[in-house]
């Protein structure tokens, strides 16, 4: 009875991070690789420059209007699909759900294999 | 005399000959960096044809590419192109008489560390032997007043030029829109000297620039689409950080 609950309970909590790790890569854009941000002091050390940017001074002159507004692409943290290095970007759905995965179906797996292999002992005898 | 006359020769074909190769180390470009890196310098030949603007690099996204493939969505951005263009203001509308740009391949980021050194590899962009993509503007054509007020005027025009991708070099005409900008109460504030504003997009096809790989087509996009917008300003970069 105890071995059962806790089998439940392990499952349970394999399928719980199985499925926060789906939400938050869902919530993060559903990369296909994970990403981290680069730090404001970096970004702005990078651009070479103390001022802010002058597209907000061209915004009304027409210069997009042929093709539009230049895309930015968003700096922020998103969990990858898959991961995206050795680093810290080994962190991803498939690195969070796939032992989760692996451990849930071990042990619901494993007794039913214990089991056949008492089986086919007691057979043998 | 005779002496004279083969001396006089020889001079002038060395001076053609010198003029030749000015001719051509601008036409082909890679002008040299200033000794800060911050932007190149302009051969005199350029600087001569009208108004040097320099490309500010900064906060806002110079470069943004894209690839779309079947197995794979990449986007990559660089705020760090440098160059400059010398504009023609005489005309009925202002022309770019000449203009060279860099971007450095290593100031590119796709967002993951991995893939950007993938992209300067040898198998890819081979940063180590070409650190740079470039465009030189040979001249602009159809320019066409599209905006105007008192503070700026923005014109329709297309870039023509060659863009240099490794070691292959092939013409390209980019349609485009300029701003100008006079310096102004407005303006001082946020950079100074007169400014210049370029915004275009285009194609790169990577098997006319030689780059094949048995990933393009899956996981890379055979064209590669770029986005470009660069703010210049008649101050250089150079001059900016001596005043500050």
């Amino acid at each position: 009875m105890l071995r059962w609950i806790a089998r439940i309970v392990i499952v349970t909590c394999c399928l719980a991070v199985m499925v926060e790790a789906a939400v938050l890569w869902r919530a993060t854009g559903a990369e296909g690789y994970t990403k981290y941000p680069k730090p404001a002091e970096e970004e702005s050390a990078e651009s070479g420059s103390e001022d802010g940017g002058l597209s907000d001074l061209f915004s009304d002159t027409g210069l997009e209007d042929a093709h539009g507004e230049l895309e930015e692409l968003p700096n922020k943290f998103a969990l990858g699909l898959a991961p995206s290095g050795p680093d810290k970007h080994v962190v991803s759905l498939l690195t969070l759900a796939g032992p989760a995965g692996l451990a849930a179906l071990l042990t619901l797996v494993m007794p039913a294999l214990g089991k056949r292999g008492k089986k086919n002992g007691a057979s043998e005898e | 005399m005779r002496n004279g006359n083969r001396m006089a020769s020889v001079v002038v074909v060395l001076g053609l000959a010198g003029a030749m190769w000015i001719a051509g180390a601008s036409a082909t470009g890679k002008a040299e960096r200033t000794e800060s890196g911050a932007t190149l310098v302009i051969p005199a030949d350029h600087a001569s044809l009208g108004k040097a603007y320099y490309v500010l690099t900064g906060k806002d996204a110079q470069v943004t590419f894209a690839s779309d493939a079947p197995l794979e969505h990449i986007k990559g951005t660089s705020s760090k192109v440098v160059g400059y263009a010398v504009v023609d203001n005489s005309g009925e509308a202002p022309a770019i008489k000449a203009g060279e740009f860099h971007l450095p391949i290593e100031t590119i980021d796709t967002g993951i560390p991995m893939r950007d050194g993938h992209l300067q590899s040898e198998r890819w962009m081979n940063a180590a032997e070409y650190p740079d993509v470039h465009f030189v503007i040979a001249e602009t054509r159809d320019a066409k007043l599209e905006k105007e007020t008192d503070e700026f005027r923005t014109y329709s025009m297309t870039l023509v030029g060659d863009m240099t991708v490794r070691d292959e070099t092939r013409e390209m005409k980019i349609p485009a829109m300029v701003t100008l900008m006079p310096a102004s109460e407005r303006t001082k504030f946020r950079a100074p000297g007169d400014l210049l504003a370029i915004r275009c997009d285009f194609e790169i096809l990577l098997s006319e620039f030689k780059i094949s790989d048995m990933a393009v087509g899956l996981k890379v996009a055979e064209t590669i689409e770029l986005e470009t917008r660069l703010f210049l300003s008649t101050v250089s970069p150079d001059e900016m950080r001596k005043s500050r």
